[in-house]
């Protein structure tokens, strides 16, 4: 028995790890922003590990297309790399508290 | 949270501290739970495009069959290939997932996938996109890793891949027949293996053919 005609899984979101890792951390961030009534997010801190591999131009160039999207353009992105790291962390974030909160759906998947 | 730092009229930073990978080991643990608390035996089959992933499992899944209730899901960006090679193998159940180019499964997406599933399978093989890069950094909430590598990616795949065998608990070294045709000497993945992951467990197989088929089995404990 198969579930091939039936179940087959429609395409889901992201489409390359960058975007991916991209809409997990814009995700964080507007959320984090929304929760402190703020609105454009001018600046993102990260810290990477070496280990994740990640391309930092295609990673700046998803999350500011996402922060655009959602009313942050040109947000700036800085980034440490950690080496023998594997983590991907969201350190902080530099927001305008004199611009209406960013739209957008909160619901970005990563 | 909180706020910390005026940083110039009208702005402030703000404190987030959050792992976006952490988030990954998240919903990899809500499937654990989930398969779990179902006694169901899971397994992510990954390796490159043409490496013998579909051959491993459909083998193991002839072999299993009638013995274990066994449910495939595969995943590919794209047509439903893998799935059919792998149906009228004996496995109760097969679900293919194209993820629309996705270069990868994760846990979110496997876990839409796992409430598709019938009840009462005791085993679960999860078919990988062909990647030897971005899977490595999504874990799926499994028991163990396989990884399938083949001799035709030539004598150094697994030395240009670290982080994909560091992420594995098996490793299946495949169509060692077509090794001499292809100029590839084995010794040299098995001793880069040693070298990244010393006592990583090696099975050299044909997956085609059948060879190396029930050792895999053997080193997951399911016969």
């Amino acid at each position: 028995m198969t579930d091939l005609a039936g179940d087959k899984l429609l395409p889901y979101g992201a489409r390359l790890h960058e975007l991916s890792i991209a809409s997990g951390i814009w995700a964080s961030v507007k959320k984090a922003a929304a929760e402190h009534g703020a609105g454009r997010v001018k600046s993102i801190k990260l810290e990477i590990g070496a280990l994740q591999m990640i391309e930092e131009d295609q990673l700046t160039f998803w999350i500011q297309t996402l922060a655009e999207r959602d009313g942050s353009p040109g947000i700036e992105l800085k980034i440490t790399t950690v080496p023998d790291g594997l983590q991907m962390r969201v350190v902080s974030a530099e927001v305008d508290l004199s611009t209406p909160q960013p739209k957008g759906d909160e619901g970005t998947s990563q | 949270m909180r706020l910390f730092e005026t940083t110039e009229q009208g702005s402030v930073e703000i404190q987030i501290d959050e792992d976006i990978q952490a988030r990954q080991e998240e919903l990899a643990e809500r499937n654990r739970q989930w398969l779990r608390e179902r006694g169901i035996r899971a397994f992510d089959i990954a390796g490159s495009v043409g490496a013998g992933k579909t051959s491993l499992i459909a083998g193991m899944v002839e072999r299993l069959s009638g013995r274990r209730a066994v449910g495939v899901i595969a995943g590919d960006v794209a047509t439903t290939y893998d799935a059919e090679r792998v149906t009228g193998r004996g496995a109760r159940q097969v679900l293919q997932i194209n993820t629309g180019g996705m270069c990868h499964l994760d846990a979110k997406v496997v876990h839409q996938a796992l409430q598709k599933l019938q009840d009462g399978l005791d085993v679960l093989f999860v078919e990988n996109v062909g990647n030897l890069i971005c899977p490595s950094y999504f874990p799926l909430g499994v028991e163990a890793r396989i990884v399938v590598v083949s001799a035709s990616e030539g004598s150094h795949v697994i030395e240009k891949h670290p982080a994909m065998f560091r992420s594995a608990d098996l490793v299946v070294l495949n169509k060692i027949d077509i090794a001499e045709a292809v100029s590839v000497d084995l010794a040299r993945p098995v001793a880069d293996l040693e070298a990244i992951r010393p006592g990583l467990p090696v099975v050299k197989a044909n997956c085609l053919a059948g060879v190396g088929v029930g050792e895999v089995l053997h080193a997951l404990k399911l016969v």
